[in-house]
């Protein structure tokens, strides 16, 4: 005859293998003296003979299973630390029995299909804003590539006028200097130099669009530190001794050999010369030293200028942003040349920096490294 | 600037998870022009660190604190794009939870307040590989390399992630911050005197004095 187990017998073993509930029984010392099998797998660790306070999260250590027995139709809000060491929290009652105390806890289910809703409605407004933004991203990203094509072609177009103004003024200057008034000569000089400036400008907006597109590409080849070095100050002699400026370089004698796009670096070494050459007064001078150890190259340009005050320190090195100190001559720019530079010694995996005292003067130093890990020699 | 009547009902509307109250209260804040930085420290640092007591407590489930977390997290969204700062920045930090940290909310107030204050701010989110945040460090050469540490028991992954930190260079400051130093503040200070803590928001004014030397590369 087949025996028929009680409603009670077949609850018991349905909690103690499978349900998701904590069935704990304690000891008069609140020790466990049982566990169910779904507690066991939560903890991750046999749970029989440890402590109640071991095994939850109480900070105020108030939980004592024996009193919270008292009232066995109490729900107590408990954290049980999981075997992944995240927190879970159970709704729990403590029932009275002869060994001890038993406890039984279970996860308040609404309270998770509530947290669950929220999470996916918040995780599906989330990827909305995500969507927005990233089609704003795509517009904006457009518009700057269309910004950039502008400005290439148009830098590109006014190259070959400007050229042409250029020829021809030095032209005039040759054949007609003998018998232009000094006013005429004035005239000539300005369209000279005016025709020198746009000229730069036109140079840096074409650097600037090419890096801003990502297409500032760099044709590395060996060359003596030196030979950079006197390419540069050949460029910034001039203006330096119109304004007798002198500009002292120490000889770095045996030279080491940059692997280098060769024409960059001297711009800019350039762009920072012509820089200290223009910001220092009339009849200073203007310091140029190197050093150099088995990895890294330096070149160090001090000038005796008004210097930079500390807040415009941050944004020398960013497009458009020159400082407010005065040059001395008159000298124009459009702040693009320290960003062009700062990108081309980027590129070299280098360094440009700058220390400045307001009223004393400013170092700047571009540091390179000997070799380019990615150029091959 | 947030007063007791606004905050309790932004409180109020946390704790019972209804979003959109919340939304609506912290879009007032902004239309009224309260400062952003106002908005994490006294609404959202100040509503957290009470819903983390009342877990403590035993008072709330964690599910409702991870809810408050949830909605605080999606609060910043709504708030980041009010906080974009067009000025070119030169100050720049990388924000990064150590591995196993979970808790990402406290790492990324600090990005959206420095970015507020002008800092460039990469943010690494919760449980950051060591690997992935020194291969960003080392990308970035940021001024400043800020790890949140939320649970005490990720010490040692800290204290690891500032070995490596400490063997790739030393172009950049160390800071660590988050709730877990409130338990460890000495502890830590004798073991590492030079590394500054910013246990919450009010002391993210650590950050300010940097080197005064422009370092780019």
């Amino acid at each position: 005859m087949m025996t028929v187990e009680s409603i009670e017998s077949i609850l018991y073993k349905e909690v103690s293998r499978h349900a998701s509930l904590l069935l704990w029984v304690l000891d008069r010392e609140n020790r466990l003296v049982y566990a169910n099998t779904f507690s066991t797998d939560l903890i991750g660790w046999p749970l029989e003979g440890k402590a109640f306070q071991e095994l939850v999260v109480d900070f105020e250590n108030r939980m004592d299973p024996q009193q919270m027995a008292d009232d066995p139709q109490k729900v107590h809000l408990v954290h049980i630390i999981t075997k992944d060491r995240f927190p879970q929290s159970f709704s729990c009652t403590f029932h009275r029995i002869e060994a001890g105390v038993m406890m039984i806890g279970s996860i308040p289910l609404q309270e998770q299909e509530r947290l669950k809703t929220e999470i996916v409605t918040l995780n599906q407004e989330l990827s909305n804003m995500t969507r927005d933004l990233q089609k704003a991203n795509a517009e904006l990203k457009h518009l700057n590539d269309l910004k950039n094509q502008f400005l290439g072609m148009a830098a590109h177009d006014l190259r070959k006028p400007v050229g042409i103004i250029m020829a021809y003024s030095d032209f005039l200057e040759e054949e007609l200097s003998s018998v232009m008034t000094e006013e005429q000569a004035g005239f000539l000089q300005t369209i000279q130099s005016s025709g020198r400036f746009m000229k730069r400008i036109i140079d840096n907006f074409l650097d600037a669009a090419l890096i801003d597109s990502g297409r500032f590409d760099m044709e590395f080849s060996s060359e003596p530190a030196r030979t950079v070095l006197d390419h540069a100050l050949a460029m910034v002699s001039l203006a330096a001794r119109r304004k007798n400026i002198t500009i002292a370089a120490s000889s770095p004698g045996e030279s080491p050999v940059l692997t280098i796009d060769v024409s960059k670096i001297e711009q800019v070494v350039m762009n920072v010369l012509a820089n200290a050459v223009e910001y220092s007064p009339p009849g200073s001078r203007i310091l140029v030293d190197t050093d150099w150890d088995e990895r890294h190259f330096s070149i160090r340009i001090t000038d005796e200028g008004p210097g930079i005050p500390p807040e415009e320190i941050r944004h020398l090195f960013q497009a458009y942003g020159k400082s407010s100190a005065r040059k001395t001559a008159g000298e124009r720019s459009i702040g693009l040349g320290l960003a062009i530079s700062r990108k081309i010694v980027d590129q070299h995996q280098g360094t440009i920096s700058v220390t400045s005292e307001l009223g004393k003067g400013s170092i700047f130093e571009i540091r390179l490294p000997l070799r380019q890990e990615s150029a091959g020699d | 600037m947030i007063d007791e009547i606004r905050y309790r009902s932004y409180f109020d509307a946390l704790l019972t998870g209804r979003r959109n109250t919340c939304r609506n209260i912290v879009l007032k804040l902004r239309e009224e022009d309260v400062p952003l930085e106002s908005i994490y420290v006294d609404l959202f640092q100040r509503s957290l660190y009470e819903i983390g007591s009342m877990w403590e407590q035993n008072r709330i489930s964690v599910a409702t604190e991870h809810l408050a977390t949830a909605i605080t997290e999606y609060l910043m969204a709504v708030l980041y794009s009010t906080l974009f700062i067009p000025d070119p920045k030169d100050r720049s930090i990388v924000v990064s939870c150590v591995a196993n940290e979970y808790h990402q909310i406290g790492g990324k107030m600090v990005a959206d307040i420095l970015e507020a204050r002008g800092w460039n701010t990469y943010f690494l989110g919760a449980n950051t590989p060591i690997a992935d945040m020194l291969n960003l460090v080392q990308e970035k050469r940021p001024d400043w390399v800020a790890l949140s540490l939320s649970v005490y028991f990720n010490m040692p992954q800290l204290e690891r992630a500032i070995e490596e930190l400490r063997r790739i260079g030393s172009g950049f400051g160390i800071v660590v911050g988050g709730q877990a130093f409130q338990w460890c503040k000495t502890a830590f200070t004798e073991r590492y005197p030079d590394i500054p803590i910013c246990a919450s928001l009010y002391d993210i004014d650590v950050l300010e004095p940097i080197s005064k030397k422009a370092r780019t590369r």
